[in-house]
């Protein structure tokens, strides 16, 4: 389980982050890196006390009712990723654009004639939104596995690619496959989910631990023939 | 304020994007909660993911013909 977290915690946090990454971009090229990168760093502080807050208490937390809270909240989150994912890979939605949303943000403070401060605030606002969803998942999957360690080494090693990333592009980081991503995270914490409202409701799975190997799959298999069923739907049109 | 008011907007649509599926989540693990006793324990967890299976399935499909329809 340890090993399915930290993957799990990393390559949610990877796409937040690569979003946030492209406002702190569009915030660094209209306003300079000074105010960017304060804006960003004031967010991240904001983002990793929540964690220092909460994340202890919670994975000291270990009954029935926790566990079914907890599960259903990753169950929702995963199952929403899990949908907009099969709704992109079968055409029906447009795939995210980081390029596009890198000019609306840059097109948003030059039409504002915006100063430091205003780019300054967008690259915290950035930041903060997209890092929400990296809090709730270490907290949560912290949370179901007991120990806080594996989520928060995924998403800080999501964290010092993205930064390592954005250093050497420069620019908006387009060629990341973010639907694929977004695939796999939402069959992870889906099957994250499943497991532990399961375990909050008294559910013994058949192999333990192993179950979310299977679960995985499971999810998959079940994702795949929605992108082909999504995709005939559309096409019927 | 805002920054709260947006955070918070996030937050709430991080779990509730789309209320006919967290309609059906909860139903299925309520079932599920309140038949536990009913069903042989090895086929309780296969149910369970069944259902869900299900739900995301409805869920993607009914989405799928409203863009159609549109």
């Amino acid at each position: 389980m340890t090993w399915s977290a930290i993957i799990a915690a990393f390559l949610a946090s990877f796409v937040e982050l690569v979003e946030a990454l492209t406002i702190v971009l569009a915030a660094a090229t209209v306003s300079g890196w000074r105010a960017a990168l304060g804006g960003a760093t004031a967010a991240a502080g904001v983002l990793a006390v929540l964690i220092a807050i909460f994340g202890p208490h919670l994975a000291r937390i270990d009954t029935p009712v926790f566990h079914l809270i907890v599960g259903t909240l990753l169950l929702l989150f995963g199952l929403r990723w899990l949908k907009k994912a099969i709704l992109r890979s079968a055409g029906v939605l447009k795939m995210h654009d980081e390029a596009a949303e890198f000019t609306e943000s840059t097109d948003r403070l030059r039409s504002e004639n915006a100063g430091a401060s205003a780019a300054a605030l967008m690259a915290f606002n950035g930041v903060l939104i997209e890092g929400i969803e990296v809090v709730f998942i270490v907290l949560a999957v912290g949370a179901s596995t007991r120990s806080l360690w594996p989520p928060v080494i995924g998403a800080a090693a999501a964290a010092v690619s993205v930064i390592l990333l954005g250093l050497i592009a420069r620019h908006p980081l387009t060629r990341i496959p973010e639907n694929a991503l977004k695939f796999a995270v939402g069959v992870l914490i889906s099957s994250f989910g499943t497991f532990w409202v399961g375990e909050g409701i008294g559910i013994a799975w058949p192999w333990g631990d192993y179950s979310l190997i299977v679960l995985s799959i499971s999810y998959a298999v079940v994702a795949a023939i929605g992108v082909a069923s999504a995709r005939s739907t559309v096409r019927q049109s | 304020m805002n920054v709260i008011k947006n955070a918070l907007a996030e937050l709430y649509s991080m779990f509730v994007d789309d209320p006919f599926l967290v309609s059906l989540v909860l139903i299925w693990t309520a079932i599920c909660y309140l038949g536990r006793h009913a069903v042989p324990s090895n086929i309780a967890g296969p149910a369970l993911f069944l259902g869900f299976a299900v739900v995301l399935a409805a869920s993607t499909l009914r989405k799928a013909r409203s863009v159609r329809r549109k």
